[in-house]
């Protein structure tokens, strides 16, 4: 088979099996497997396939992503986000829009000290849906709005997303995680926005005005408190320069750990499945990188990066152009298939256009990283949403119109911001020590 | 014809922009050979080259980086033993007598016999790196006492090996951290030839350079499969076997070029270049010392091994000081006894 | 019989998972704290190589051993949205077709790893930790057993799928 013909072969392979329900993974694997036989037969597999497989595996900077996984574990286990809200609700009252924004608040937070949006948003789901219908939100918007701010997770540093990026462009993953804060602070408000602009309330639902009257037990403050060490200790660790990225995963990780323990909220049962479940998302996770690899093979040796790279040709001259169409494709990578998995599809082709363009790595991957985060909360498969609806038995459909509202007026102003105004994420990462 | 060839580093590396491109272009204009090229680990990743080679992926790997298939390649190794006064081309000359050489190591085999036949590849020396220079980004090292406990980066294992005879604290990091690294003072300096200082934007960073003494110097190949090979005319094999030799030679030169540039660039940017033999006398002992320690730990670990590490260090002194280089006060006699 | 046996592989794959790889992020957990700490207080490098440590051996068996764990229990995110349709005996047949080629992918991989581990043994390839070296075969070891263990959780869908389009133990 010529190249041409076995893009054509793959691209259809990839299409069929995905829409039919083959794990994304194994998509990858098998369309990576079946072009490069379609184009040299056995010839590669010797000694390529399973050096890839292993090296792929082998990646120190991908390691960091269980160091992060197992952070956020300890403080699930540890009921954490439960009082991040209960503060925020204490805060806010019992008045509507001000608890709204709380959630959105306290997801925010917990998105800085975990990096991935599912998990969050089943929690919020459960604890703080009730709330806000109780201050008159519909059952819908209140699951939506637990969607949206777990979501923010993936989209506040730290976030897996930013670390495979990282790991395929060697643009420093602290630096990434130290440019996307702004941008993710401008996601809060921008959320807070929309929850302004497209609040729903039940029909004659009193606006109840008064202040809370729950107890805030001091366990609540004392996770509260603990959270924002751990923030600090994080990102102070990154920003001051006294540790890297991973190693700030390693402490992050280990604080939670001893943190937790001190506590009293987690037990050894709870370290024990912390481990196995970071292991096993990990796995998850690597697996994509894997397949992705054997893909990622199939597509340099049809030559279809450089083809691509000979086609855009003509706008290298408008990079502006350029970019906004490859963070389009990074928008509608999200809708369809799980962040990683993205990521490490496009990333391998776009590269040496974004070379060639002289396009600032670091900055389009802030903006390339919120894209395809947002893709949590859109249809088909938006995961946050999912995990949102499962956790309290809603259907999915009427939760996706607006978490893909919220989505799609993200993608537009804080991309137009990026932009626009590039030092809104280049700025901080200049002045790391 | 047509042959895959293959590098892991990207065009910008002078093992590719400087070597494979070269190589390819003159093959391609003098034989009626044409190459399909793949850069920067596209096809075959760092370390997996000579699994491509055998297992038939492609038909040529350069660099075929050696050192970073370890265990697979345990004599060429000896190219990052401490030698005094080495530049690239001496070293480059010095590898390529080494693997024409017809002197047996072991059961009758020359070092290309033992070293590269039994692979299923032929293969020819690059151009080897600029000498490796021990760099600071502060610390001056005027005394044996200024090693001790001196967190520096390490590259290879034998490397590392010399800096632990020196008292230094050895570091092992990613490459791509070493900026990151020393420019917030984790470690106090690297082992980096010159010339490459400027890829890793290091030209400003590194305030302090030890010359005329190498911890080794960086060495791959260039290969071609057997069958691949086999499956060329004469005619061909004659080209690219001169080609290739050619080809590491210019490498060499380029390497030297690039090494007065980076040098001359670094000094006026502050940075101090001090002559190994300008040294206080107790630190030169030091410094041969510890140089002598790693010929014979080295030697000692691979005959234990099985492999001929002693005749091949033999020859390979030979050769370095036939090309001009010297050997660390010791090491000779070491190797006569 | 067969089931028993499939129970017992199962367990055999949460205790790889489980106390394997989780011992195996502990060590990565371990290593990168203590980094730390003998860097800044200590001040030296308290156990050299340890990221070639969690970069060769640590990390990548911690992934083999998790992948057949979260393969069993269906982790691995997939487009969902014709699942709906897919419930017939044609849905049940198409999705077992789909499953034989997930059994191809698992049986070719885990053949090539299986070569590849194998050849790593016989060249004596090596894995450098620090200053010295390790063995490489044992990582390598590990690819073929994951891959491996998921070919036989496909095989058992796949029977699993033709065998309710074919009408029988739907
Ligand atoms: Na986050
Ligand atoms: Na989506």
């Amino acid at each position: 088979m010529t190249s041409h013909e076995a893009l054509i072969f793959v691209s259809a392979w990839f299409a069929v099996f995905l829409i039919l329900g083959q794990s994304v993974a194994i998509v990858l694997m098998g369309a990576g497997i079946a072009g490069m036989f379609a184009m040299m037969g056995t010839r590669l597999f010797d000694g390529l396939l399973a050096a890839d497989i292993v090296g792929a595996a082998s990646s120190y900077s991908l390691s960091i992503i269980s160091l992060y996984l197992l952070m956020a574990q300890f403080l699930l286990r540890g009921r954490v986000v439960e009082d991040l809200f209960r503060v925020g609700y204490r805060l806010a009252g019992k008045r509507r829009f001000p608890l709204g924004a709380a959630t959105i608040v306290s997801g925010g937070m917990l998105g800085a000290v975990s990096g991935s949006g599912a998990a969050t948003s089943a929690a919020l789901a459960v604890m703080a849906g009730p709330q806000l219908q109780q201050v008159g939100y519909t059952k819908r918007f209140a699951v939506s709005l637990a969607a949206v701010s777990g979501s923010l997770a993936a989209i506040i540093p730290p976030s897996l997303i930013m670390i495979f990026y990282g790991s395929l462009t060697l643009v420093p993953v602290g630096h990434l995680f130290i440019g996307s804060m702004i941008p993710g602070l401008l996601c809060i408000l921008c959320y807070i926005g929309c929850l302004w602009v497209f609040g729903e309330t039940k029909p004659g639902a009193a606006p109840a005005e008064s202040e809370a009257d729950a107890e805030l037990p001091t366990s609540a403050v004392a996770a509260f408190i603990f959270v924002v060490v751990l923030m600090f200790v994080i990102f102070g660790g990154i920003y001051g320069g006294v540790f890297t990225a991973g190693e700030a995963g390693g402490l992050g990780a280990f604080t939670a750990l001893v943190g937790m323990a001190a506590l009293r909220r987690i037990g050894l049962r709870d370290i024990f499945d912390s481990l196995v479940d970071s292991v096993k998302v990990t796995s998850m996770l690597m697996i994509i990188v894997i397949g992705a690899q054997a893909f990622g093979r199939f597509l340099s040796l049809s030559r279809a990066p450089r083809e691509l790279l000979a086609a855009v040709e003509p706008l290298l001259a408008q990079p502006t152009v350029l970019v906004a169409l490859m963070l389009l494709a990074f928008f509608i990578g999200g809708l369809l298939l799980e962040s990683a998995a993205v990521m490490v599809l496009l990333i391998p082709i776009i590269l040496p256009v974004l070379e060639a363009a002289q396009v600032d790595l670091l900055w389009f991957g802030v903006m390339a990283c919120f894209m395809i985060s947002l893709g949590l909360l859109t249809p088909p498969v938006g995961l946050a949403t999912y995990a949102a609806c499962a956790a309290v038995r809603h259907p999915v459909g009427p939760i996706f119109r607006t978490t893909g509202l919220f989505a799609l007026v993200a993608a537009v102003v804080v991309s137009l911001i990026m932009v626009e105004f590039p030092g809104v994420v280049t700025w901080l990462p200049s002045q790391i020590q | 014809q047509n042959l895959m060839i293959s590098a892991s580093l990207p065009q910008v590396h002078m093992w590719v922009g400087q070597s494979l491109d070269p190589f390819a272009d003159k093959l391609e204009e003098r034989t009626d050979l044409t190459f399909t090229r793949f850069y920067a680990g596209e096809l075959v990743g760092v370390g997996r080259g000579l699994d491509a080679l055998q297992g038939g992926t492609v038909d040529i790997v350069s660099p075929l980086l050696a050192p970073y298939i370890p265990g697979a390649f345990p004599l060429t190794d000896i190219s990052q033993l401490p030698v005094y006064g080495t530049d690239s081309a001496q070293i480059t000359r010095a590898f390529q007598k080494l693997m024409d050489s017809d002197v047996e190591l072991k059961d009758g085999k020359t070092f290309y016999e033992y070293e590269i036949e039994p692979k299923g590849i032929v293969a020819w020396g690059l151009g080897a790196s600029g000498p490796y220079a021990i760099n600071t980004v502060s610390k001056e090292i005027t005394s044996p006492a200024d090693f001790q406990g001196l967190p520096l980066r390490a590259g290879a294992a034998l490397q590392t090996m010399t800096l632990e005879n020196l008292g230094v604290n050895p570091v092992t990091m990613p490459a791509a951290q070493a900026y990151e690294a020393l420019s917030r003072k984790t470690i106090e300096g690297i082992l980096l030839s010159v010339a490459d200082w400027k890829s890793y934007s290091m030209t400003e960073l590194l305030k302090y350079s030890i010359e005329g003494v190498a911890l080794g110097h960086w060495e791959s190949y260039a290969a071609i499969s057997k069958s691949a090979w086999d499956g060329l005319s004469e005619e061909q094999q004659k080209a690219m076997d001169e080609v290739a030799r050619e080809v590491a030679l210019e490498n060499a030169e380029f390497i030297q070029k690039q090494y007065l540039e980076v040098r001359a660039a670094a000094e006026a940017a502050g940075t101090t270049f001090v002559q190994a033999s300008d040294l206080p006398q107790e630190l030169q002992d030091h410094i041969a010392e510890a140089s002598v320690a790693t010929w014979k730990q080295w030697i000692e670990t691979m005959e234990a091994d099985g492999h001929p590490a002693r005749k091949a260090a033999q020859l390979w002194a030979e050769l370095v000081q036939e090309e001009g280089g010297e050997l660390p006060p010791g090491v000779a006699e070491y190797l006569a006894d | 019989m067969l089931r028993r046996s499939y129970d017992a592989l199962g367990k055999f794959e949460w205790g790889l998972a489980a106390l394997g790889g989780g011992l195996c992020l502990l060590a990565i957990l371990a290593l990168t704290v203590l980094t730390v700490f003998g860097r800044y207080v200590l001040h030296t490098d308290l156990i050299p190589g340890a990221f070639n440590m969690i970069e060769s051996v640590l990390f990548p068996v911690m992934v083999f051993w998790g992948l057949p764990l979260a393969h069993r229990e269906a982790t691995f995110p997939r487009l969902e949205i014709l699942d709906p349709w897919m419930q017939g005996a044609l849905g049940k047949l198409i999705a077992g077709l789909v499953l034989l080629i997930e059994v191809c992918v698992y049986a070719i991989v885990a053949w090539y790893c299986a070569r590849y581990a194998i050849k790593s043994f016989d060249t004596a390839r090596a894995v450098q930790i620090g200053t010295g070296t390790w063995p490489a075969w044992p990582v390598a070891m590990m690819a073929p057993v994951a891959f491996g263990l998921m070919l036989v959780e496909a095989v058992r869908l796949c029977l699993r799928d033709f065998r309710a389009a074919l009408g029988r133990g739907a």
